[in-house]
């Protein structure tokens, strides 16, 4: 469970989060969404350590992130997987190296290649990829590069899994794709998921629970039907924006 | 006027800030190389792009500057009668000056810049914050292999500059009535250990300074292939001008101690 309270963040002069509160439970998928600039991805960093609020708290499974030294920080990293909006991989190895990774230096398993092979292809499996051990990430497609940071991102069975900004930039059909593996992950892995979005269609699929974040702070949080039928000004206007397909 | 005033004094505060942030980066990656794990494979991996890649180009303008350089003395040697000065006077010149600060140079331009782009495309695709996010030291995994191939390799490329820069003045010196064999007794006459200890001190110094202010630039890109490309210029200008500035402190401080002159 991530719970968020009171969390407030400016660089420099410029506030980005004003208060905000936000409960995301386990094993539900969290979508927090909102426009550019709404502060989505630094709410985001905040859950993991790699930035600190300067007022408020945030505590990720019963532990305040903010009171975490250096071996903390590094135990909940490892109980936590993130999915980068530009998925992130080592574009100088290749795909089994980059899933891989986590295991071999991260945590600095010793297991056997042949067991390791198996964590790394039982990974892929998940997301219905196979025979890209050696492919390098510029042989993979958009929709490609993200299943396969996603079996980077759950190969340590984290509890947790954060998607950033998934979408950004895809067509329709990678788009659903992508939304698919989300629900993948959650259904297969029991994983709490916390989805940075501002693609309405896509947090419709998957939230459990939708968050709309504006302008630093949370205006509306609930389920998803509770959120369409929502008299929020602000949600109103957003949602009002998006034709389904 | 105040307009340029803020200007001249934000560019100092930056340049400080700048300067500040290599040398914790420098210290940082000091810091990191006893400890485990060692990453002896992504040490071999630098080993072969910087030292090994590194030998034809280093080759290549040792040959050349020893040849012209030898050239140019005998042709004001000879006006004074001194042609068997141009042996001492070379190997002197590369060991102490030539060697050091052209292999600093060419390694700054070659290397710096290729560390500040590889490095300033993983942190503009996101692949630095997936390292922290997995719980791996980006100073650790990037930047100390780095530094540690810097500093084996430049000292050796060192030696190859001045071997082929001997070889191409021994060439430039064959047609006055030089041997090889005469050049080299000559040669060696002049130069002695702490010639050498102070090229490899001067080395060492170098690669540290080249790992730490291409790492730190390249980390510190920002906004996709334009920010990429403005840090790999900043550390080919940055790191060319601290190889003359940090040649110019260590024969400072180096040559009262160890050659017994004060500059």
């Amino acid at each position: 469970m991530i719970h968020v309270q009171g969390l407030e963040k400016s660089f420099g002069d410029r506030p980005i989060l004003l208060g905000v509160d936000l409960l995301c439970r386990t094993g539900e998928t969290t979508v927090i969404l909102g426009g550019s600039g709404a502060g989505k991805s630094v709410l985001m960093k905040h859950m993991v350590g790699l930035l600190t609020g300067d007022k408020g708290s945030v505590e990720v499974d019963g532990q305040q992130v903010g009171e975490l030294d250096a071996a903390g920080l590094r135990a909940l990293r490892d109980r936590v997987g993130m999915v980068f909006q530009q998925s992130a991989l080592f574009d100088s190895m290749t795909v089994f190296e980059n899933v891989a990774f986590p295991v071999t230096q991260a945590a600095r398993e010793k297991l056997s290649p042949s067991e390791l092979a198996e964590r790394v292809h039982e990974s892929l499996a998940l997301f219905d990829l196979h025979d890209v051990d050696d492919l390098t990430p510029a042989e993979l497609s958009g929709g490609m590069r993200k299943r396969v940071a996603l079996a980077r991102a759950i190969i340590r069975r984290p509890g947790i899994v954060l998607y950033d900004e998934l979408t950004t930039g895809l067509d329709p059909v990678t788009t659903r794709q992508v939304d698919s593996m989300i629900q993948t992950a959650r259904q297969k892995l029991g994983v709490t998921s916390v989805v940075i979005s501002h693609d309405i269609g896509s947090a419709f699929r998957v939230a459990d629970q939708i968050a709309f974040l504006h302008e630093g702070r949370i205006l509306a949080h609930g389920r998803p039907e509770e959120m369409r039928r929502s008299e929020q000004p602000e949600l109103k206007e957003f949602l009002s924006s998006w034709e389904p397909a | 006027m105040k307009g340029s005033v803020e200007n001249l004094g934000s560019a100092v505060v930056e340049g400080i800030d700048r300067l500040g942030g290599m040398l914790r980066l420098c210290g940082a990656t000091l810091r990191r190389m006893p400890s485990p794990p060692y990453r002896v494979r992504l040490i071999l991996n630098q080993l072969d792009q910087i030292g090994f890649g590194s030998i034809f180009i280093v080759s290549l303008t040792g040959f050349f500057t020893g040849m012209v350089f030898a050239l140019n003395s005998l042709n004001a040697l000879t006006e004074l009668q001194a042609e068997g000065m141009v042996a001492p006077s070379m190997t002197l010149a590369l060991t102490r000056e030539l060697g050091p600060i052209l292999t600093g140079l060419l390694v700054a331009g070659r290397t710096g810049s290729a560390i500040a782009t590889e490095l300033g495309t993983m942190r503009v695709t996101e692949q630095i914050d997936a390292m922290e996010m997995m719980g791996v030291d980006p100073v650790k995994y990037l930047v100390v292999p780095r530094a540690i191939a810097l500093v084996i390799c430049m000292p050796l490329l060192n030696a190859i500059f001045i071997f082929t820069g001997i070889y191409g003045s021994i060439i430039a010196a064959e047609p006055f009535g030089i041997n090889a064999a005469l050049f080299i007794q000559e040669a060696l006459r002049m130069v002695d250990a702490n010639d050498v200890l102070i090229g490899v001190i001067k080395m060492v110094a170098f690669g540290l300074m080249i790992s730490a202010v291409a790492a730190y630039e390249g980390m510190r890109a920002r906004g996709g292939a334009k920010g990429v490309g403005l840090s790999a210029t900043r550390s080919v200008v940055i790191t060319s001008l601290m190889v003359l500035a940090l040649d110019w402190i260590l024969m400072l401080m180096l040559a009262p101690v160890m050659l017994g002159f004060d500059l």
